[in-house]
């Protein structure tokens, strides 16, 4: 399967099947901390993955917060 | 993983809450939590027209989205940072929702107000970015407020920022305003 992750953006191809939550283990990624995204729907940590899939870990943070944050990624 | 609520497919895992929501569940719960602080931390009242500091970023929206729905009164605030696409097309989105919503925008230009965008800021200040621009942010919020008649500001932050607000004591907030998500 392909795991696309961003900041910086790069691409890792794991073997299936197996579930999000080894994924994560493996990729050393804390559960909560990302969103897990596969075509256009949310997965949780529990659902399987095959070799066919294409999922994207995009990290839970903000944009433009209102309240004196930089873009994603200027931050110091 | 199966949805606390109705027991469909869950989309959404809340480990801090020990719950997973369908969409449409997670929708409401959000919702749920939004009106209970606002209740709970007496932030403001049904009577008090809100002006939300946008962005043009989901945290911000979302939260707009959320005041909208719970019938409160509200007028969105987009301050222009002069920091060139990034603005523009942040300040687009604010207007297209706002249209799509049917809710008045007011657009603030940091440049007219303090004398020059926020790169120029960062320049003159050496502070750095987030400093000079969160406490001209802030500046510019209370001055809305003031002079359109509005006695709350509300803004919307993820988890993650009032954690590393949490380590940069410049960027608290400085009057009456709230995390609204
Ligand atoms: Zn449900």
């Amino acid at each position: 399967m392909k795991v696309v992750l961003r900041n910086p953006r790069r691409e890792v191809e794991l073997p299936g099947p197996r579930r999000v939550k080894d994924v994560l283990r493996e990729l050393q990624i804390v559960p909560g901390t990302v969103l897990i995204i596969r075509q256009d729907e949310l997965l949780t940590t529990d659902a399987m993955l095959d070799d066919a899939d294409t999922i994207e870990l995009r990290p839970v943070m903000s944009g433009g917060g209102s309240g004196g944050v930089a873009p994603a990624g200027r931050r110091p | 993983m199966k949805c606390t609520r109705c027991g469909d497919r869950a989309t959404v895992e809340l480990r801090r809450h020990n719950a997973a929501f369908c969409v449409a569940d997670f929708l409401a719960f959000f919702r749920r939590q939004v009106s209970t602080a606002i209740g709970k931390y007496r932030m403001f009242g049904r009577e008090e027209r809100v002006l939300v500091a946008v962005s043009g970023g989901k945290d911000s929206l979302a939260l707009w989205d959320v005041l909208i729905e719970e019938g409160y009164e509200t007028s969105g605030l987009y301050l222009d940072l002069g920091i060139f696409e990034y603005s523009v097309e942040s300040q687009a989105k604010c207007q297209a929702f706002a249209a799509a919503r049917g809710v008045p925008l007011i657009v603030s230009v940091v440049a007219d107000a303090v004398g020059g965008p926020v790169p120029i800021i960062q320049k003159v200040t050496r502070r750095p970015p987030c400093s000079g621009c969160g406490l001209s942010k802030r500046y510019l919020m209370n001055r809305a407020a003031l002079e359109h008649g509005f006695p709350v500001v509300a803004t919307g932050h993820n988890l993650d920022d009032a954690r590393s607000r949490a380590s940069r004591p410049r960027c608290r907030p400085l009057t009456r305003s709230w995390f609204g998500a």
